[in-house]
């Protein structure tokens, strides 16, 4: 299982990476939030894997590591707050120049 | 242990509660509430210098946890050095904009949250902490960024923002990783727990503090992740341009608590490596960069890209005098930086339609050729003010240290084509053109002569400002001899 | 004393700028200045009795360490009586040269900042600060050379002296630390001590050569010498302080100043005279063909300057000697000479030699004055240029170091003399005879009375030194020449008549073979012709226009814009440092044991994996990518269940619901459809990299999932309940064990939703009416059945996020889910019901929701205080009250409390920033 899990957080991210190098603001945004998805399982599994139990007090034998799990929540919330400022600008971005497009190529004719 | 600490953190957050209120619509009222936040900011600070001044390092103990399980504060001259540029600095912008007939709405609360997070990161002695206010300062940079959005503006801030989320997720993998095999957040306690860990598991941990010194890197600048800074600082207002002087320096910061903190570990090897490239990198692509500026705020912005790599560079010969030569560096080339943005911003306002290009366009009065001829030297590094303390102390003490003199040559290389670029640049703005006076420029005057007058009593009262450089550097653990 | 000696042009600069009367100008310029000589005067006449020299020592910068030293002795004071003599001379004629008061203000701050600079120059005794006043009078040369900025060859020969001696003060610098380094200080007296030392160590030729190409760059020594021909665009009085006395003789000073250091060895006795000899040369030469009379002067400055520095180089006490006194006859006749030449421009309009014919009949006086100075510097008999002339050429005699060439040295000193005596016989001849002034704009006449007196003085001295050498500078030449050797003088006699020797037949020889050159001079000057002219400083331009060209061809190189190359180099750097260490990393020989494998988890993660491939896939389609995405986290929010992390599960849930909202509302901006940008080597590279980077973040991730390690986890574990009231110990943490990252984290999305809502501003609300695809958008008004289904979960909702928000400290839930809850269902409220329903001004109580939380978390966190405990220190007891029972009251309550509304007042106004652009409310026909 801890195979597959790591390959899953490989994958994500590769994904992730992938879609950050494109040049339309809407894959780097896709591209974001799948690496966002690949932190929090990475800071996750940073407490080791723990079926099946919890972190209530009372309610489990044992327990799984609560403080990777506080680490994620936190990393959850900064993160919708960051994709959302992200998006923001890239529909400000798209507004002002009319074009979602990132590569340089536009940039040079307008300076042209 | 006073409840002092967490005034540069929570002063800056009521202000821009305050701020947010109704009751702060009239400009009066929000200069009114700015200033009071500002300059309590900066004399709460002097308690905090003093503690830290007489008693060594001071921590705070946040809900009063004990040490590796709750976050801890931690007081010492180096982020009481780094804390009063922030806030002098904070002050300087304010005061610029004292007569500006209208202020772009949030700019003031986005600024004060900046400030908020910079003091953070300077106060935190917890690494998930630090990256907390990392992300505080750098949403409040986001936005202060394109506080008022044009074209150029939006475009140099996309790539900003989206690089630095990609480090922030480089930083969450370094912290999970460092999590993982050291078991703890606090830096100290971390420090201790990896250089303990058995030999197989030393490559994880530099894998880990590579990764962490990526993301400062990042955020100092450093080659080649430096690509994002002289677009962003050139394209913003340049008022937002001074107060980001110090946000270069927040990575030097970072950079000087890390190697300070873990430095005489042997898992710290590739991570020196890895600054001495970037930052050697960084001050040479500067030194080209410079002269091929098509505007007063790009030479600028290349100058502060050129001095972020300077610092990094000095700092990678792990040298206890040149470490406290970069402090004193960092304080004036902060102050120098933010000077030279406030007259750019002059320059811009004054010159129309040419604004601060380099073309022939319209002549600058005398006394703001005496401003330039004053700055220019000021980011040379040459007198009559602090900036050159900085510069021939980073020189006296780099021939002191084995291969010192690799730091002497491109810091010369750097200067020369400093001074290159800023005699082509004088030459056209100040000696070239109309001299029509016809634009009413709001005065920048009061701003700039504060920084100016600060950067004077730096090198009046050097000895004292050099001594408490070299004392916050003598008090790092790397340098204590702590195993 | 001494430091008044030091400020004496500070003094002058503060009351010239301060005072405002023109009038006054002169005196106040002066008066500093001749504060200045006075004290030199004094200061020498001490001197010469024997009596010790002061120091100044300023205690600052000791940390560095480094400490601000000034000294006196023979060489120093010397150098002192030029700067302040020449300098008070030059101040006064400076007066009348420029009639403007404003300019003539200007002037003045300039030239005594200059002197300010030199001053310091040349007492510093210690070797950096020594760089630092170099640095300041090139500078000071730069803003004086460029003074007439209207011209752009004021502007250009500023630049090109700035970056000549600014370059030269680098490599200076460079040669200064070395040397310091060698003697392991950089005070002067330590450093003159240890002479013998540093030049048996190897780095001694790296100091040589960088000092000396300092100084040759200053001393205008070939082949730097080119920047001081075009500094002529400078006004005059400038030309006749800087560009002979002082400026130029500044690298002069500093070899003087070295000499027991530097000299002495073969390297330098080569380097040293060969380029004097070449500078000599090269200089006597050209400044026979110039027709600007400040050109000729220039030129024959430079050829001077190449006369001293050869004496330096012969490296013989005796040579030391001559150079200095010769130094000291060039600046008097020069300045003399300058101050002519400024004359004759004020009067006549033109410096041109071609023009400027036959002044003798117009103003003789000045006429006169200038011959005897051109005398003096072609050599003549009876003057002062022809003793140290001699002293020279009886120099170049007693050398032996070239073997059998040595004949060569004296031969090339005769013809030097022979090009000198041409040249001065045509600033004689041709300014002041050859016929009559052509084509000049107004009639010549003397100048003003006042104007000649610095002239005459310089002339009568000139006489003076010529006749009586002993008297004049016989003192002031020993002790100078002792300083500088910092040994005993060798035996010399000043005298005008040393009888009939070699040295005199030379000088007849130079006298006889200079008149015969000028007198063919057409012929010469019709050979001269015939060589192509260089305009060298317009090479000099476009060179630094062609380098800057270059490195701004190689900026996309240095500084990439795109984001997407950004990106690719953190990843690949990121890959480079990080791969090294991996593969020496060693998997643990002893695995703790596996988790069993379990069918269902795989089948999600599996799919997980596969989705990733579809938001590829289609990535650019929005609404597709948008949903493999969303599949994804619901699988996140799967694995949080399975593996223990209830808490994330709900938060997860909560936050994909929102951020859907989120895009969804955004996506209305951004084009359906795209095409792609990326071609196939591109994609690629790229899919190298993120293969790359995916395998080793995977890799790191299966490390950590098999390490066993201690953490601080136990302690959480144990204390939750008992020292933070709640069993949720995740929960426990969020609000209190580190109750101050989430304190932070609020503030995060605080300032987003700030951040956003400023962004928002007065963007143009645009009204799409196609999508990309060109389908037109229909404005059908929302589903009834969406309405009243709303209606229904908005009540639910709350009820639904009150419950998550109180059983949060024990169970799984709190303040960020519940929060969550509550915005998102408002909302999906808003959605159904049509954002036509919420007045803009409703920001406003999003804002005031979201101080409102932040202030609450503030204060409870501050309520600690009043109890003495740290900042969030948190508080909790049982009640008991009838009906209830037992509960628990915490401030950690009142602290998520702040948490809950900080999210609700940050998501709703971020959502609804959004939503509004979208409006219907004011439509405007948009562009995209």
């Amino acid at each position: 299982m801890e195979l597959l899990f790591a390959s899953l957080i490989g994958v994500l991210t590769a994904s992730g990476v992938l879609l950050l190098l494109r040049k339309r603001s809407y894959s780097v945004l896709l591209g974001l939030t799948l690496l966002s998805y690949a932190v929090n399982l990475f800071i996750f599994a940073s407490g080791g894997l723990t079926p099946g139990q919890g972190t209530i007090l009372g309610q489990t034998q044992q327990y799984a590591d609560p403080l990777p799990q506080a680490l994620v929540l936190t990393a959850i919330v900064i993160g919708f707050a960051m994709t959302a400022f992200a998006l923001v600008l890239a529909i400000r971005l798209r507004v002002v120049r009319g074009t979602d497009r990132l590569d340089d190529t536009e940039l040079e004719r307008e300076e042209s | 242990m006073s409840h002092w600490v967490l005034a540069p953190i929570l002063l800056p957050l009521v202000g821009a509660l305050i701020l947010l209120l109704p009751f702060c619509q009239s400009l009066r009222r929000q200069h009114l509430v700015m200033g009071v936040t500002l300059l309590s900011c900066l004399v709460s600070l002097q308690p905090l210098a003093r503690q830290a001044l007489w008693l060594g390092e001071q921590r705070y103990l946040l809900g009063n946890w004990p040490e590796p399980f709750g976050i801890v504060l931690q007081v010492d001259l180096l982020s009481c050095l780094f804390i009063f540029t922030s806030s002098v600095l904070a002050v300087a912008v304010w005061v610029s904009l004292w007569r500006q007939s209208r202020v772009p709405p949030y700019s003031f609360p986005l600024l004060l949250m900046l400030l908020m997070g910079i003091h953070g990161a300077f106060l935190t002695a917890d690494l998930f902490n630090l990256f907390v206010f990392f992300e505080i300062l750098l949403m409040a940079s986001y936005g202060l960024a394109v506080v008022t959005p044009t074209r150029m503006r939006l475009k140099a801030a996309f790539p900003y923002v989206v690089v630095n989320l990609v480090g922030s997720a480089v930083f969450l993998l370094a912290l999970a990783l460092l999590y993982a095999l050291a078991g703890s957040l606090n830096w100290r306690e971390m420090g201790q727990a990896l250089a303990h860990l058995p030999a197989t598991q030393q490559p994880l941990a530099q894998v880990a503090v590579v990764l962490l010194v990526m993301v400062f890197a990042l955020k100092a600048a450093l080659f080649p992740l430096h690509a994002w800074l002289v677009p962003l600082y050139s394209h913003i207002n340049p008022r937002v341009a001074a107060m980001f002087a110090v946000m270069s320096k927040i990575g030097i910061y970072a950079l000087i608590r890390l190697y300070g903190e873990w430095g005489q570990h042997a898992f710290m090897l590739p991570a020196w490596w890895l600054l001495a490239v970037g930052g050697f990198a960084s001050m040479l692509i500067a030194a080209l960069l410079v002269v091929t500026a098509k505007d007063l705020q790009q030479l600028v912005s290349c100058l502060v890209l050129m001095s972020a790599g300077t610092m990094a560079a000095a700092l990678a010969y792990a040298d206890q005098a040149l470490m406290a030569a970069v402090v004193f560096y960092a304080l004036q080339a902060s102050l120098t930086a933010a000077l030279a943005y406030l007259a750019v911003d002059w320059v811009q306002q004054f010159r129309g339609r040419s604004a601060d290009r380099l073309v022939v366009g319209v002549r600058l009065p005398p006394a703001a050729v005496r401003w330039f001829l004053l700055i220019s030297l000021a980011l040379v590094g040459m007198p009559p003010v602090a900036s050159f303390v900085g510069k021939i102390w980073l020189v006296i003490a780099a021939m002191d240290v084995p291969h010192g003199g690799w730091l002497v040559l491109c810091l010369l290389l750097g200067s020369g084509m400093s001074l290159l670029a800023l005699a082509r640049a004088g030459s056209v703005l100040c000696w070239q053109g109309t001299a029509e006076h016809k634009t009413r420029v709001s005065s920048h005057g009061w701003a700039m002569a504060w920084l100016l007058g600060l950067l004077m009593y730096l090198l009046l009262d050097a000895d004292r400002w050099l001594l408490w450089c070299q004392q916050a550097v003598a008090a790092l653990p790397m340098f204590q001899g702590v195993p | 004393m001494l430091s008044l000696l030091l400020g004496a042009p500070l003094l002058s600069l503060l009351w010239v700028s301060w005072q405002r009367s023109e009038r006054w100008l002169l005196p106040t310029s002066l008066l500093g200045p001749g504060l200045g000589l006075g004290l030199t005067l004094w200061y020498i006449w001490q001197y010469i009795d024997g009596l010790t020299m002061p120091r100044l020592a300023i205690d600052w910068l000791t940390i560095i360490p480094w400490q601000l030293q000034f000294q006196l002795d023979g060489l120093v004071l010397l150098f002192l009586l030029l700067i302040y003599g020449i300098g008070c001379l030059v101040l006064f004629y400076a007066r009348f040269y420029l009639s403007k008061p404003a300019e003539l203000r200007k002037l003045q701050q300039l030239l005594l900042g200059f002197m300010l600079a030199m001053v310091g120059l040349v007492t510093s005794a210690h070797l950096i600060q020594m760089w630092f006043f170099w640095e300041l009078t090139s500078l000071c040369s730069f803003l004086l050379v460029g003074f007439k900025s209207n011209y752009q060859a004021a502007r250009r020969g500023a630049r090109f002296a700035l970056i000549i001696t600014g370059s030269g003060g680098l490599a200076l610098l460079a040669g200064l630390l070395l040397l310091g380094q060698l003697a392991g200080s950089y005070e002067l007296t330590e450093v003159l001590a240890k002479a013998g030392e540093i030049q048996n160590t190897p780095g001694y030729l790296a100091a040589l050569l960088l000092i000396l190409v300092g100084a040759f760059s200053k001393s205008a020594q070939f082949p730097f010498h080119l920047w001081l021909p075009n500094a002529m665009a400078a006004p005059t009085p400038v030309s006749a302080y800087l560009h002979s006395a002082t400026l130029v003789k500044a690298g002069i000073f500093v070899m003087l100043r070295l000499y027991p250091v530097l000299a002495g060895t073969d390297w330098w006795f080569s380097i040293v005279s060969l380029t004097g000899l070449t500078t000599l040369l090269v200089g006597a030469y050209f400044a026979l063909f110039q027709h600007d009379i400040k050109g000729l002067l220039a030129y024959s400055t430079i050829s001077h300057l190449g006369l001293i520095t050869l004496l330096l180089g012969l490296d013989s006490p005796l040579a030391c000697v001559a150079a200095i006194f010769h130094l000291i006859n060039h600046a008097v006749f020069k300045a003399s000479l300058f101050m002519a030449a400024g004359i004759i421009d004020h009067e006549t309009g033109s410096r041109d030699m071609r023009k400027i014919n036959g002044l003798w009949r117009y103003m003789p006086v000045t006429a006169a004055l200038a011959m005897v100075s051109a005398s003096a510097m072609a050599g003549v008999p009876l003057l002062n240029g022809f003793l140290s002339k001699e002293m020279f050429f009886t120099e170049t005699l007693h050398q032996g170091v070239f073997g059998s060439f040595s004949w060569l040295l004296p031969a090339v000193a005769t013809l030097a003399g022979v090009l000198s005596v041409a040249y001065s016989s045509r600033f004689v001849h041709d300014i002041f005879f050859n016929g009559e002034p052509v084509g000049l704009e107004r009639t010549p006449h003397e100048p003003p009375r006042f104007m000649r007196v610095p002239m005459e003085l310089l002339v009568a001295l000139c006489i003076g030194i010529g006749l009586l050498p002993q008297w004049f500078v016989g003192d002031v030449l020993s002790v100078a020449a002792q300083a500088a050797l910092q040994g005993p003088l060798p035996d010399y006699s000043l005298a005008l008549w040393h009888g009939f020797n070699f040295p005199l037949l030379m000088s007849v020889l130079a006298f006889i073979g200079g008149l015969v050159l000028y007198s063919l001079r057409r012929q010469l000057f019709l050979f001269h012709a015939g060589f192509e002219p260089k305009a060298v400083l317009g090479l000099f331009e476009t060179g630094v226009d062609w380098l800057i060209a270059q490195l701004t061809k190689l900026r996309p190189w240095l500084q990439y814009q795109t984001l997407g190359s950004m990106l690719a180099v953190l990843w690949l750097w990121v890959l480079l440092w990080v791969v090294g260490p991996l593969a020496t990393w060693q998997h643990p020989s002893i695995l703790p044991e596996p988790l069993a494998f379990e069918p269902l988890m795989a089948m999600t993660m599996l799919c997980m994996m596969l989705c990733c491939g579809l938001v590829i896939y289609w990535h650019r389609q929005r609404l597709v990518a948008l949903l493999m995405l969303s599949v994804i986290g619901l699988g996140v929010c799967l694995l949080f269940v399975r593996y223990s992390a209830p808490d994330l599960a709900i938060t997860q849930l909560a936050v994909e619901i929102a951020t859907a909202v989120l895009f969804l509302l955004g996506l209305y901006f951004l084009p359906e459809r795209s095409t792609s940008l990326t071609s196939p080597p591109q994609f690629t590279r790229h899919l190298l990299i993120a293969t790359a980077v995916g395998v080793v973040v995977g890799m790191l991730a299966y490390a950590m999932l098999t390490l066993e390690q201690g953490s601080v986890a136990g302690f959480f574990l144990s204390h939750a309940k008992t020292d933070g009231g709640g069993t949720n110990v995740v929960n426990v943490i969020l609000v209190d064990f580190r109750g101050f990252d989430t304190f932070g984290e609020i503030t995060v999305l605080a300032i987003t939703a700030l951040a956003i809502a400023s962004l928002l501003r007065g963007m143009p609300r645009l009204k799409i009416t196609k999508d990309g695809m060109g389908h037109p958008y229909t404005l059908a008004p929302q589903s009834l059945l969406l309405r009243v289904m709303s209606s229904w979960v908005l009540p639910i909702a709350l009820v639904l996020s009150a419950y998550l928000f109180f059983r949060g400290h024990n169970l799984p839930g709190g303040g960020f889910v519940a929060g969550l809850v509550t915005a998102i269902a408002i909302v999906l409220h808003y959605i159904a019901q049509g954002a036509e329903q919420v007045p803009v001004t409703w920001q406003r109580r999003y804002q005031w929701l979201l101080l409102l939380g932040l202030a609450l978390a503030t204060v409870t966190g501050a309520a600690s205080w009043w109890f003495e405990r740290p900042f969030l220190t948190s508080w909790f007891d049982y009640l008991t009250l009838p009906l209830i029972g037992t509960f628990e009251l915490a401030s950690a309550i009142a602290f998520d409390l702040g948490v809950y509304l900080t999210v609700v007042g940050s998501t709703l106004l971020m959502l609804m920033s959004l939503g509004l652009i979208t409006t219907r409310r004011h439509p405007r026909e948009g562009g995209l």
